[in-house]
C-alpha cells in the first residue's frame, strides 16, 4: 500500500508506516486502573518530501506532529516502519552513523532562546558546525560566519553578543543561519515562528521563505497555524492524534478538504462559524477503529473496526476516510 | 563590544554584590594577614620560649602565648595556612572525581548511572566525620590522608550535584542543537554542558572549603591528623582545651580566626551563587 | 498628558461607565532602575461592553490588567488620577476591601486555567465556594449550589455537569479547564471581567468554541469584559471596541469595525495588513520593520518612530498626546493632528 502512494522514487525524505510508541508516567492510578504502559504518539505514518519542497504538519498540541519531526531527523527510533532519507534508510542507524546524515539535515526550534547556548557567543555559535561537521579551515571560518550573518540579515557586530542580549526575531534568524551553515538538504522548523512577536512574525516567514527559495532547500514546517502552513508551503499533511489523516497540495486542500477533521480545522479560520464541528468525547488512541471517530459526524459502523488505510485520490493527495466528504 | 562580555558581566555583578564583598574582604585580609605575619613576626611557629608560658594577649602576644610560650597568632597564621592547603587539595580532588563521576553518570544514565549512584548513596549515608575517620585508620595519621578524607566526604556531593545538573541540561534544546550539529559526547559534555553547570559547582567547591578546615581541625583535633609541632587549627585547638581554664585565649582565639575564615569563605560563596547563576541575573537585567 | 479629551464620546457620562481609568502608569523597579512600562492609560468600559486589548510581549497589556484588580507585582508602582471599577475607588482601597471587590466587582481569567484551581480538590468543591458566597450574599444563606453549579456549566457547554464537578483539575482538558473557571468566574456575578489571553494556549478548534461563548456571555450577562490578546482576528471576534498597546502606551482606540477597516495608527495599520494578508494567501506578507523597542530602551518621542514607514522629523521631537478621529476614535500619531 505505501508504494502507490509514491508516483516517483525521488523523494528527499520518505516516511514510510512509522509507529513510535512513548512510555506512559507510572503513576499509581495508572498502574491500578491497568492503563497500557505505552501509548502510540504516532502511528503509521506515511509521509515523503520531495527536494525542494515546503511541507506543512499541521496538527494541534498533543498530535505527534513534533514526535514526527524529531523522529525524521531520528532524535527518536521509530517502533515500526523506516525511514528513507537521501535514498538510504537511517531508521535503525546509531548515533556515530547518524552524525553524516545530520549534516544534511537542520532543526529549528519554536524557543530560539532555549536553542541556543547561553555561554556561547553568536559567533561560536555559529563557528560550531563548521568546526565539528565541515573540519573548516579556521581562517575561512571568519568569513563563514560573516557571509552567514549577512544572510538573515543581521548586522555583523551580532556575533560577539550573547544570546540573552538578543531580541526574540534576532534569535530567530541566528538559529536558522545556524541551521544552515552546512548547506543542509532539509530543515525541520518546530512552530518556529509561533513564539514570536505579531509584528515581527512576517519578517522571519518572510526570510524562511526567501532562503528556501534562494536555497532549494526542502523544508518540514511543523505549525498549528493554518494561516502559517497555507503561506509557507506547497504541500499540507494534517495530523490527528498521532495520524496523519489528509496530505493535499495547499491549495487543494484549502479549496476541498476531504477529511471531517480537517473541514472542522479549516472552519476554525472561515467567517463559517456555524460549519464547526463540536467535540463529542474523549479520544482515546488506543482504541480499535478511526481515531476521529468519537468527534466525527459521518462516522459509520465501520469506522469502528479499523482505522481507514491511507489512499491515494489524487496527485499528491492522499486520505485516511471511510466516508469522506465530497 | 568585547567577545567576553557576558563574563564580564559575571565579574561585575561578582565585585558588585555587597555579600561577595564582605566575603572577599575578610578572605584578602586572611591572606594579608598571613603574609604580613610571616613577614613581620618576630617569632617562628615553633620558638618556643619558656620564659613567657600562657601569657595573656598584649603587644607583644596579640593572641597570647601557649604551654610553650609559642606566639599563638604566628601559630594561628601558620596554622591557617596549613589547614587551607589541606582543605584546597582534598576539594580539588574530590571535586574533580566527583564532577566526572556525576557528569558521566547524568549523561549517560542507565545501568551506569544506576550502579554508580547507589555506591555513591552509600557513602553519602555515612555521618561525614565517621567516612573521614574510618578513611584515616586505614591510610593512616598525617595531612596528606586528611586531604583525602575531605576528598571522599566530597566526592558524593560533588557527583550528585553535577549527576542533576548535567541530567537536567542534557534535555535542553541547545545540547540537542550540538547533538544534531554532530558533537561527540565529550565535547557535548565539556563545551555545552560543563560552562552551565560549573556555578553550582563552584558555589559548593567554596563553601566546601570552609568545611574541608571544620572537618580538618576535627580530624587533628582528636590527634588523627596533622602532627604536631607542625601549627593546623585543630591542632592548636585540642592543645588549647587541656589548659582551657588557666588560658583561654589559646582556644577561643584559635576558634575565633577558624569561624572567621569560614564565614569568609561562605559569603564569597554566596555571592559567586548570585553573580553565576544566570536566570537570577537575566531577571535583574 | 491628554487625560481632558479621554472620556470617550459617545458615552452617557461618567456615571455610566462600570470601569474607570484616567492616567494610569505603571513603573517597574529593576536593579535599581525604573522602568516606565504602562504609560498614562486610560480605559473607560460601559456596563456589558467588551473591550479588546491589543499588544506584543512587553506592550503593558497584562500588567494593565493586572492592575486593574490590583495585582499588579510587588516590585511594581502604580499612580492614576481616577481608577475606579463600578464607583468603589481601587487607589485609595485598603487590602481587605480589594479582597471583597475581586470576584464580585472585578474577576480576571489567565491564559492557563491550571493556576487557578487548587489541584488538590474537585471541581465541585470550587463551585461550591464560589456559589455558596454568592447566594450567602444575596439571599443570606448557601442554597443547593450544585443545581447552579450544573446550571452554569451547562451554560458553557459542559454536557455532562456531574462528572465535571467530581473530577479533579488535572483529569480535565485545558479547554475544558478552561470553561469551567469561566463558569465560576461569572457565578461571582462580576461587573467587570479581565481576560488575559483566555484562548492563546487552547488548539484551534476548542479556542472557536470558548471564542463563541464569550460572544453569548456578553448577550447573557450584564458583566464588561477586557479581552487582552496579541491576536488581531481574535480581538475582532470578540470586541465592540479596541484599544491596541505598543510600548506601553495606548496607541489607538476606536469601535471595532472601524479599527478594523480603516485603522490608522501606521503600527495598527501594519498589524491588520499583515493579518489580512495572511488570511488572503498572498505570495509575499507585508512586513513591519525592526522589532518592539525593550522596557529600558530610551524614547524622546513616538515609541514606533523607528520602525514607522510614515516617520517624520517631529516625530522624535515629544510625547504625542491622543487626538480624536471619526466619532469615538483616538489616535497617538502626528499624522492625525486636529483629528
Amino acid at each position: 500500500m505505501a508504494n502507490d502512494l509514491r508516483a516517483a522514487r525521488s523523494y528527499l525524505v520518505d516516511v514510510q508506516n512509522v509507529t513510535i510508541r512513548f512510555r506512559r508516567k507510572r503513576t499509581l492510578g495508572a498502574i491500578l486502573g491497568n492503563v497500557p504502559a505505552t501509548f502510540r504518539a504516532v502511528a503509521e505514518a506515511d509521509l515523503a518530501i520531495a527536494r525542494q519542497e515546503v511541507v506543512g504538519l499541521v496538527g494541534e498540541s498533543g498530535s505527534g506532529k513534533t514526535t514526527l519531526g524529531r523522529t525524521i531527523l531520528r532524535l527518536y527510533e521509530p517502533d515500526d516502519g523506516s525511514i528513507i532519507f537521501e535514498g538510504k534508510d537511517i531508521t535503525h542507524l546509531r548515533e556515530h552513523q547518524l552524525r553524516n546524515v545530520w549534516r544534511r539535515m537542520a532543526l529549528v526550534f519554536q524557543d530560539p532562546l532555549s536553542s541556543l547556548n547561553p555561554r556561547h557567543t553568536v559567533h561560536a555559535a555559529l563557528a560550531t558546525p563548521l568546526r565539528i561537521g565541515a573540519r573548516v579551515n579556521p581562517r575561512e571560518i571568519d568569513d563563514r560566519v560573516q557571509a552567514a550573518l549577512r544572510r538573515v540579515g543581521l548586522p555583523l557586530d551580532a556575533q560577539a553578543r550573547y544570546p540573552h542580549e538578543l531580541s526574540g526575531g534576532q534569535l530567530q534568524r541566528v538559529a536558522l543561519a545556524r541551521a544552515l551553515m552546512l548547506s543542509p538538504a532539509l530543515v525541520i522548523a518546530d512552530e518556529a515562528v509561533s513564539k514570536l512577536d505579531v509584528s515581527v512574525r512576517s519578517q522571519i516567514l518572510n526570510l524562511f521563505k526567501d532562503l528556501q527559495a534562494e536555497l532549494r532547500i526542502s523544508f518540514l514546517f511543523v505549525t498549528h497555524d493554518l494561516h502559517v502552513a497555507k503561506y509557507i508551503s506547497d504541500r499540507i499533511a494534517v495530523m490527528f492524534f498521532g495520524r496523519i489523516v489528509e496530505t493535499a497540495p495547499t491549495d487543494e486542500l484549502f479549496r476541498a478538504p476531504r477529511h471531517p477533521y480537517t473541514r472542522a480545522l479549516l472552519s476554525t479560520i472561515d467567517d463559517r462559524d456555524d460549519e464547526t464541528v463540536v467535540r463529542r468525547g474523549a479520544v482515546d488512541p488506543d482504541a480499535a477503529g478511526c481515531i476521529y471517530r468519537s468527534q466525527c459526524p459521518r462516522a459509520l459502523a465501520r469506522c469502528r473496526e479499523a482505522h481507514p488505510p491511507t489512499a491515494l485520490i489524487g496527485p499528491g493527495h492522499s486520505l485516511a476516510c471511510y466516508n469522506p466528504s465530497q | 563590544m568585547t567577545p567576553g562580555r557576558a563574563t564580564g558581566g559575571m565579574w561585575y555583578t561578582f565585585l558588585t554584590n555587597r555579600v561577595a564583598q564582605a566575603g572577599g574582604t575578610i578572605i584578602v585580609s586572611t591572606l594579608m594577614a598571613i603574609l604580613l605575619v610571616r613577614l613581620l613576626s618576630p617569632y617562628g611557629p615553633n620558638e618556643k620560649d619558656y620564659m613567657s608560658i600562657l601569657h595573656m594577649p598584649s603587644l607583644a602576644h596579640p593572641f597570647g602565648t601557649d604551654s610553650f610560650g609559642q606566639d599563638v597568632l604566628t601559630r594561628v597564621v601558620y596554622g591557617a595556612q596549613v589547614s587551607l592547603i589541606i582543605s584546597f587539595g582534598g576539594l580539588i580532588l574530590g571535586g574533580l572525581v566527583g564532577s566526572v563521576i556525576g557528569m558521566a553518570s547524568g549523561f549517560w544514565g542507565g545501568v551506569l548511572d544506576a550502579i554508580t549512584m547507589r555506591f555513591i548513596d552509600l557513602l553519602y549515608s555515612f555521618p561525614t566525620y565517621v567516612l573521614a575517620l574510618c578513611l584515616m585508620l586505614l591510610l593512616g595519621y598525617g595531612s596528606r590522608s586528611v586531604s583525602l578524607a575531605i576528598a571522599l566526604v566530597y566526592v558524593p556531593n560533588f557527583a550528585r550535584l553535577a549527576r542533576s545538573m548535567t541530567a537536567a541540561t542534557r534535555t535542553e534544546n541547545y545540547v540537542t542543537a550540538a547533538r544534531l550539529m554532530g558533537q561527540s559526547p565529550t565535547r557535548i559534555l565539556l563545551r555545552e554542558i560543563l560552562p552551565n553547570i560549573a556555578a553550582p559547582l563552584l558555589v559548593q567547591f567554596s563553601a566546601g572549603l570552609g568545611f574541608g578546615i571544620i572537618l580538618e581541625a576535627g580530624l587533628s583535633f582528636v590527634g588523627l591528623g596533622v602532627q604536631p609541632p607542625t601549627p593546623s587549627l585543630g591542632v592548636m585547638m585540642a592543645d588549647g582545651k587541656d589548659y582551657f581554664q588557666k588560658a583561654p585565649w589559646v582556644l577561643t582565639l584559635t576558634g575565633v580566626s577558624v569561624a572567621w575564615i569560614i564565614l569568609g569563605l561562605n559569603l564569597l560563596g554566596d555571592g559567586l551563587r548570585d553573580a553565576l547563576d544566570p536566570q537570577l541575573r537575566r531577571r535583574l537585567s | 498628558m491628554s487625560n481632558q479629551t479621554l472620556s470617550i464620546a459617545g458615552s452617557a457620562g461618567p456615571s455610566a461607565n462600570v470601569l474607570q481609568v484616567d492616567g494610569l502608569d505603571l513603573f517597574l523597579d529593576a536593579k535599581g532602575r525604573r522602568l516606565h512600562v504602562v504609560r498614562s492609560v486610560d480605559l473607560d468600559l460601559r456596563a456589558s461592553e467588551v473591550l479588546g486589548l491589543i499588544g506584543e510581549s512587553g506592550s503593558g497589556k497584562t500588567l494593565t490588567g493586572l492592575s486593574l484588580l490590583r495585582l499588579e507585582p510587588e516590585h511594581a508602582e502604580i499612580t492614576a488620577r481616577i481608577l475606579r471599577i463600578d464607583g468603589a475607588n481601587l487607589l485609595a482601597a485598603t487590602r481587605a476591601e480589594l479582597r471583597r471587590l475581586r470576584g464580585r466587582k472585578v474577576a480576571m481569567i489567565f491564559q492557563d486555567p491550571v493556576g487557578a484551581f487548587n489541584p488538590a480538590k474537585r471541581i465541585g468543591w470550587h463551585a461550591r465556594q464560589v456559589i455558596s458566597l454568592r447566594s450567602r450574599r444575596t439571599h443570606g444563606r448557601a442554597t443547593g449550589w450544585r443545581a447552579a453549579a450544573l446550571e452554569l456549566l451547562a451554560e458553557m457547554d459542559i454536557p455532562d455537569g456531574q462528572r465535571v464537578l467530581a473530577s479533579f483539575p488535572h483529569q480535565l482538558s485545558g479547554g475544558m479547564l478552561q470553561r469551567v473557571l469561566i463558569a465560576l468566574v461569572l457565578a461571582g456575578e462580576p461587573q467587570v471581567i479581565i481576560a488575559d489571553e483566555p484562548t492563546t494556549n487552547l488548539d484551534n478548534i476548542v479556542e472557536q468554541q470558548i471564542l463563541r461563548l464569550f460572544r453569548k456571555m456578553k448577550r447573557n450577562h450584564g458583566a464588561a469584559f477586557i479581552f487582552i490578546t496579541h491576536d488581531m482576528t481574535v480581538a475582532a471576534a470578540v470586541s465592540d471596541r479596541i484599544a491596541v498597546m505598543y510600548a506601553g502606551e495606548i496607541v489607538e482606540t476606536g469601535p471595532t469595525r472601524e479599527v478594523f477597516e480603516s485603522p490608522r495608527h501606521p503600527y495598527t495599520a501594519g498589524l491588520i495588513r499583515t493579518a489580512r494578508a495572511l488570511q488572503a494567501g498572498v505570495r509575499r506578507l507585508p512586513e513591519i520593520a525592526g522589532e518592539p523597542p525593550g522596557l529600558a530602551t530610551p524614547r524622546t518621542g513616538c515609541a514606533f518612530a523607528r520602525r514607522c514607514p510614515e516617520r517624520m522629523s517631529e516625530c522624535d521631537m515629544g510625547p504625542i498626546a491622543l487626538a480624536r478621529v471619526g466619532a469615538t476614535g483616538q489616535v497617538r500619531c502626528l499624522l492625525y493632528r486636529g483629528g
